[in-house]
This record gives C-alpha cells, structure tokens and sequence, in this order.
C-alpha cells in the first residue's frame, strides 16, 4: 500500500483489528474515539484508573501505524526546558570561543564602537539558529519528517502552568520560538495524553483533546486479553484469574487490580506453574494483584467469599 | 443534523455539563465523520468531543438516550404493521371489538377527522406521530416542575382536539344505532373507542415526563451539590454526608490546586552568586547558568482538635474527611479528638481507610468518654501530653462549637498551645450570634486565637483553609 495512505484507518472497525493485531484489545467505543482523533487531528486525553492501559495505547498505536513514539513523561516541575526546546549555552559559548580570531578579523574593518556594534547585531542570527537548539520531545514531535506518535504520559502530574505550553503544540501544532520565530510541524503527530485524574486538566486543555475514558474491562473482554497477552495459560485457569479479578474489584480496596495486575498475575501462576486456583495460591500470589497491606488485609477477610465466586466459576 | 446538535448541546448544558461552542463544531466535524448509521459510534463520537470529565459520562448517557429516542430518529415503524407499545394484554373479545370497528369504519364512511379516525381505528403508531409535532410548538422545553405536568397534557389534549374526537365518535355511534346495531355490541364498541383514548391519555403523559427528565436530568443534581456546599454542617445527616464525600473531595481538589501552585511560585528565590560562580567556572568568564537560592516553604503542618460530641459530631466528621484529603499540600496533619478525654486518632488515618477512619474516630473508638464535652480539661490534658507536637510551623486547628456544659475553661492551656504555635484558628460551626449564649465558653478563648471563624458550610471552610493555610 501507498505509504501516505497507510498514515490512517478506513474505519473504527479495521483500526481495531490493527491494534488487536499488536496485541492490543480495544473495546469499539473507544476505537471510535481513537479513530476520530486521526481523522480530525486532534489530540486524545485518555483518562481512567491505573493499570487499564493508557499508556499501552499509545504504545499499540505507534506499532500498528509504524510510527515512532515519542515519550513525554511528566512530573512535578516539568517547564518548557525539558519539553519543548531549550537553547545549548554552552555550545555557543564554546564555538564563540573557537570563532574568537575570526570574529576578531571580522571586526577588524570597524573604527568605531558603534560600527562593531553593528557588525555584532549582524551575527545574532548565527547563534541563534536552530543549529543551537537542542530539541525535547515536543519540538521533536513536529519537527519530525516522519509522522509520529507523541505519548504525554500523566500529564495531571505536570504543573498548571506547564499545560499552557501544551495548548499552542496541541492546538495549531506549532511551537514558537523568541529567537527564531514559529516552527511549524511537517507532519502532524497523533497525540496521547493520559491523566490518572490526580488533578483536574484545564478546561482549556480539555477542549482541544478528545476524551477518551478507560474502565476495567467486564470479565469477558479480559479473558480475551488474557488469551491474547498470555496464550499460554490454560483456558479454565484463566477463567477463575478473571473471575477472582473481577471479583476483587468489588471490594472497596485503596487501589483496585489494573489489566496489568491481571496479566502479572497470570504471568506469575506462569512462573510457578500452577494448574487450578485455591486458596491457597491466592494467598501466596495476592501481592502480585493488591499493592496495599490494607488491602491485602481486606481481601484475605473476604477469602470465603472469593472462594464462593472460583467454585461458581468452576459450576 | 446541526440544529439537532446545537439542541442536543443546549440539554448538555441544562444538565450541568460545559460545552463549549468549539466542542459542539468538534461535534458536528466527528459527527460528519462517522455518520449516524452506527448508533454506538454516533454515540461514542459525540461523547469523546462533548464530555471531558469522566464523571459526566453517566449524565450525557442520560440525556443522549433521552434525547436521541425520540420522533423520526427511531427506526420507523414500517407501513401497515403496527409496532405498538405494550399496553395490557387484550382480550379475543376486544381485538373481535376492535376488529369489528374498524370494518365498520370501512363500511359507514363516516366523515370524520383524521385523528378520530385514528384513534377509533387504533392506528397508534400514526396517531403518536401526530402527537409527536403537535406537542412541538407549545413550549414544552419550559417545562421545569412535575406540578406542570397537568398543565401540559390539558394544553395537549386541546392541541388534539379530543373535545371534537368526543363529539365526532358520538355522532358515530348515533349513525350505527341508526342502522339498527345493538345496544350490546355498542356498548362493547365504546369500550374499545374508550382504551383507545385512555392509550392515548398514557402516551402524553409519558412524552411530558420524558420531556420533563431530559429537562431536569442533572439540573437537579446540580442543585443538591450546591445545596450541600452551602447547607450547614450542623445539621448534616448521616446520609448526606455519603452523598457530599465526592463535593468535598472535588473542593478540596481545587484548594489543593491552588495551594500548591502558591508553593510553587515561591519556589524561585533570589539570585545566587555563590553557586553561579561555581557552576559557571568552567566556561571562562561569561555566566550563561543562573542560579537561584531556592527558598524552600516550608509545608503548613497542622495540629486538629475535634470536638467529636453529639452536637458537632458530623461537622467535625467533614472536617476531619476534608483535611485528609489535603495531605499533598500539607506537610502533617496530627488529630487529636475530645468531648471529655482527649485522644489522639493521627494513627487511625494511617492503618484505615480515610473513610473508616473518619468514622471511627467519630465514634470515638479506644476512648473512654465521660458524656458532656469539656474544653477545659481536653486542652489541659493535651497542654500536658502532647504539647510538643505544636512547633513553630504548626496551626492549630480547633473544631467545635465551644460548648463547655459550664465546666472551668482552662484557658491557660490553650495560651500555652498558642504560645508555641504558628497560629490557632478555632472553627465554629455556630452562627455567630449564638456563640456567647448559654454555656459557650468561646469569650475565654478568643483572645488566644489568631482566627476565630464561623464554619457553617463546606463553602466557608475551603475559603478559610485557604486564606490560613498560605505559606
């Protein structure tokens, strides 16, 4: 297929197939969203609990497009340095070191103070070129003469003030630069941006993003992850792992088991070789799926009810 | 699709969720994109540009479905098979009824409306289209308040003309008895003509109703979450407390946003000399890196003291729940609670559940009470146990209403607390007015408090904390 027709998807539907292909189950409601993000050049902010695949989104996307994926992670104190663009000082300290001579030669000609002043003007240019700008991922994102995927992960761990650096990238995708001017993208990047909701975006952010919300998944659509992510856990224990997953989910726990709890904890049942589900098992492997003593706690509490659930399942 | 849409935008807004005038051209552009073949895609398309909060999702679930179901967006009913609603099972003896009317329709050719015909035929699904557009233009999107509701349907029953159906199926029926048809099969026909119209009395009520949620969805929500922000705490019951968790998380989510860019900003100090020498000594004279002494401030640390007795349990409760939930912002929050001994529950919040441990210091749990509150002997035993727990940076926060049941104050010891700490800020859940009536013992207290407030609604207590928590 012609490359320039292969940057985007048909429909909701082939993208889901793309994206499964990666290993990536996505429900339809979401590949709507996702799809319509591509066809409008928007940005999607995903939003959901931890562990429900967010991040892995991005990461599937980039896959199935063959795009590159370029990775924002955010924290407290991110600025524009570290994610847009930021000048190398020191680089130009040192060529005006090494160019001192030719400098000197230039200025040779020059009798007054003001004619050297001049002549200097006439050099800015040269040190502030994009040959001293050391691109961060936001300005790579752009710049790239490959379309990319660009993941801002956790961008609810950024400052306020950091989102507004944001909304010129995500709105025009452009960057402006005081020294050199606006720098436009040569390919519009496909933007993810995840929020664990630890802090409420602007709304101005909010508006230029589609909104994509991530849930746990209902016990039938994480067998079929499981199937597809560990192909190599028996059918009838994978079934009991969701089922006990699902089931834990229920209870009022400080953080509830993610997808990838799940797909660790089949993959430690992996590790040690375990053929059906007991009590037993469950209490050695609870750490893989509960990150809290509380919770932990709670759940061995609850142990003969989950055990009524398993045997449930196994009916 | 558009006019639709701008509607559709305007039920959203009702409802209490933004939408912005970009969203909805966002809106229109996915809508355009997708089509609206696919319903769960249409609907998919439409949230992802229109609702940004994942908590809003429920309430734009509502009113799409609402919304969307109705008139020429339902898959039309096909021509000569009648999709009726289910409306009581029908008799043999009532279809051969009905039957027989509609034959006799046939026959007679009587020169009636075409509503009457209608409904005398049970044409339903024709008839509620009818219904559908006449109700368009009579204001219905006023409609706020189920006293309304018999308002409207009388104005609907006038917009169908049901005085004319009744005048018409009478001369009807006179035409039948005419030609010599008998009372009793009469009798059987009016009581088909007679569940006809009661059909048609359920579907107008049912399309008011309709019209009044999609009206109200939400609106109401939004109300009893205004309504708790400025209820009083006092006063707060059990149940509102479960349903006002998620206000004073979100309240405490924008106090905490705001502290904490404040901590930010003060983050940048003054030019550092010092370093930028030494960062810069390699580079031969020019000083391109900059440094700042960062003047680090220092995170309020607070010292709770919560008067858990019957008369303020629940505003203590709130309180408590809402410091909580500002741990980010605040460097340590120590609780102490009383109504006669004092205790502190610091550990509770750290092995439980914010809400278990609120409660369970509510209730008191590992105390021994004494059943009258005493400030006096609370603030003494803690000028004597605990008093190093308040520092220089410490505020302490008193929550009560000073209600001492005529015990000795003590207002030594909160001089000693005041004498060590930062600030004490008493919060009182009592209309001013009140406060030196009866066997309030706030007047002994106040001169050793930098802030004595009344705290009667979660809308005062996120603008104290933030006006006494700055740095």
């Amino acid at each position: 297929m012609d490359p320039l027709t292969m940057t985007d998807y048909e429909s909701p539907a082939q993208l889901r197939t793309a994206l499964s292909r990666t290993g990536y189950l996505i429900e339809p409601d979401a590949a709507t969203v996702v799809f319509l993000a591509g066809r409008l050049e928007k940005p999607i902010l995903v939003e959901g609990p931890a562990g429900v695949g967010k991040t892995e989104l991005a990461l599937a996307l980039a896959q199935s497009l063959d795009r590159r994926l370029i990775r924002l992670q955010c924290y407290e104190g991110l600025d524009e340095g570290k994610a847009l663009y930021e000048w190398q000082y020191g680089k130009q300290l040192l060529y005006s070191q090494i160019l001192k001579d030719k400098i000197a030669q230039e200025l040779a000609g020059d009798r007054t103070l003001a004619e050297a002043m001049d002549r200097v003007f006439g050099f800015e240019d040269v040190f502030f070129s994009t040959r001293f700008l050391q691109p961060r991922p936001l300005l790579t994102a752009i710049t790239s003469e490959d379309p990319v995927v660009l993941l801002i992960d956790e961008v609810d761990k950024s400052d306020a003030e950091f989102e507004a650096f944001l909304l010129e990238v995500l709105s025009a995708y452009t960057v402006s630069i005081p020294e050199i001017g606006t720098i436009r993208a040569r390919t519009i990047p496909r933007v993810i941006l995840t929020s664990n909701n630890t802090r409420e975006m602007s709304d101005a952010l909010k508006r230029r993003c589609l909104h994509l919300y991530l849930d746990f998944p209902g016990p039938e659509a994480e067998l079929e992850i499981l199937r597809v992510r560990r192909p190599d856990l028996a059918g009838a224990l994978a079934r009991q792992v969701v089922t006990l997953v699902d089931a834990l989910r229920r209870l009022p726990l400080k953080k509830q088991p993610g997808i990838s709890e799940t797909l660790d904890w089949a993959a430690a049942l992996l590790a040690l070789s375990v053929e059906t589900m007991d009590e037993e098992v469950l209490g050695r492997t609870l750490g893989v799926l509960l990150k809290f003593e509380s919770d932990m706690t709670k759940a061995r509490q609850k142990m003969p009810d989950l055990m009524k659930v398993l045997a449930s399942a196994r009916g | 699709m558009d006019k639709a849409l701008l509607e559709f935008a305007g039920r959203l807004r009702k409802s209490g969720l933004m939408v912005s005038p970009a969203e909805v051209l966002d809106a229109g552009r996915a809508a355009a994109v997708v089509g609206v073949a696919d319903r769960g895609v249409f609907k998919a398309a439409l949230r992802a540009s229109l609702v940004k909060r994942g908590r809003d999702i429920p309430a734009f679930n509502a009113v799409f479905d609402l919304f969307f179901s109705r008139g020429p967006k339902e898959p039309e009913p096909k021509p000569g098979t009648e999709s009726e609603p289910p409306s009581g099972p029908e008799t043999p003896a009532d279809e051969n009824a009905a039957q027989l009317l509609r034959e006799l329709l046939d026959v007679v050719q009587p020169d009636l409306s075409l509503t009457t015909q209608m409904i005398l035929a049970g044409r339903f699904s024709q008839l509620f289209q009818v219904l559908a557009s006449r109700s368009g233009g009579m204001g219905l999107e006023r409609l706020e308040n189920p006293l309304q509701v018999n308002f409207f349907q009388r104005r609907l029953r006038q917009e169908m003309d049901l005085g004319g159906v009744r005048a018409e199926t009478d001369r009807f029926f006179q035409a039948l008895k005419d030609r010599g048809i008998g009372e009793e099969t009469l009798d059987t026909l009016e009581a088909v003509v007679e569940t006809n119209l009661d059909r048609l009395d359920r579907e107008m009520r049912r399309l008011i109703r309709r019209e009044l949620e999609q009206n109200r969805y939400l609106f109401l929500k939004r109300l009893e979450e205004e309504d708790l922000t400025n209820k009083n705490l006092a006063q707060i019951t059990e149940g509102e407390i479960a349903r006002a968790r998620p206000v004073v998380q979100r309240l405490a989510q924008r106090l905490k946003d705001r502290l904490s860019l404040r901590l930010k900003r003060a983050e940048r100090g003054r030019f550092d000399l010092k370093n930028t020498l030494r960062r810069n000594v390699g580079l031969g004279g020019p000083l391109p890196y900059l440094e700042f002494r960062h003047r680090k401030p220092a995170k309020p640390q607070v010292v709770a003291l919560c008067d858990v007795s019957n008369s303020v349990r629940n505003f203590s409760r709130f309180m408590l729940l809402f410091l909580y939930t500002l741990k980010e912002v605040i460097s340590r929050v120590r609780s102490f609670i009383f109504i006669g001994d004092l205790a502190e529950v610091t550990g509770l919040f750290q092995r439980h559940e914010i809400n278990e441990a609120v409660s369970l210091a509510a209730q008191g749990r590992g105390l021994t009470w004494i059943f009258r509150t005493d400030y006096g002997g609370a603030f003494s035993q803690f000028a004597q146990e605990f008093i190093d727990a308040v520092g220089p940076r410490t505020t302490v926060l008193i929550l009560g209403d000073g209600r001492n049941n005529f015990f000795d104050p003590k207002p030594w010891a909160l001089a000693e607390m005041a004498g060590r700490a930062r600030k004490v800020i008493w919060l009182n859940p009592e209309p001013r007015p009140n406060w030196r009536i009866g066997d309030s013992a706030i007047e002994h207290y106040q001169p050793y408090c930098q802030m004595m407030a009344e705290c009667g609604n979660l809308g005062q207590l996120a603008h104290i904390l933030e006006e006494n928590l700055a740095i």
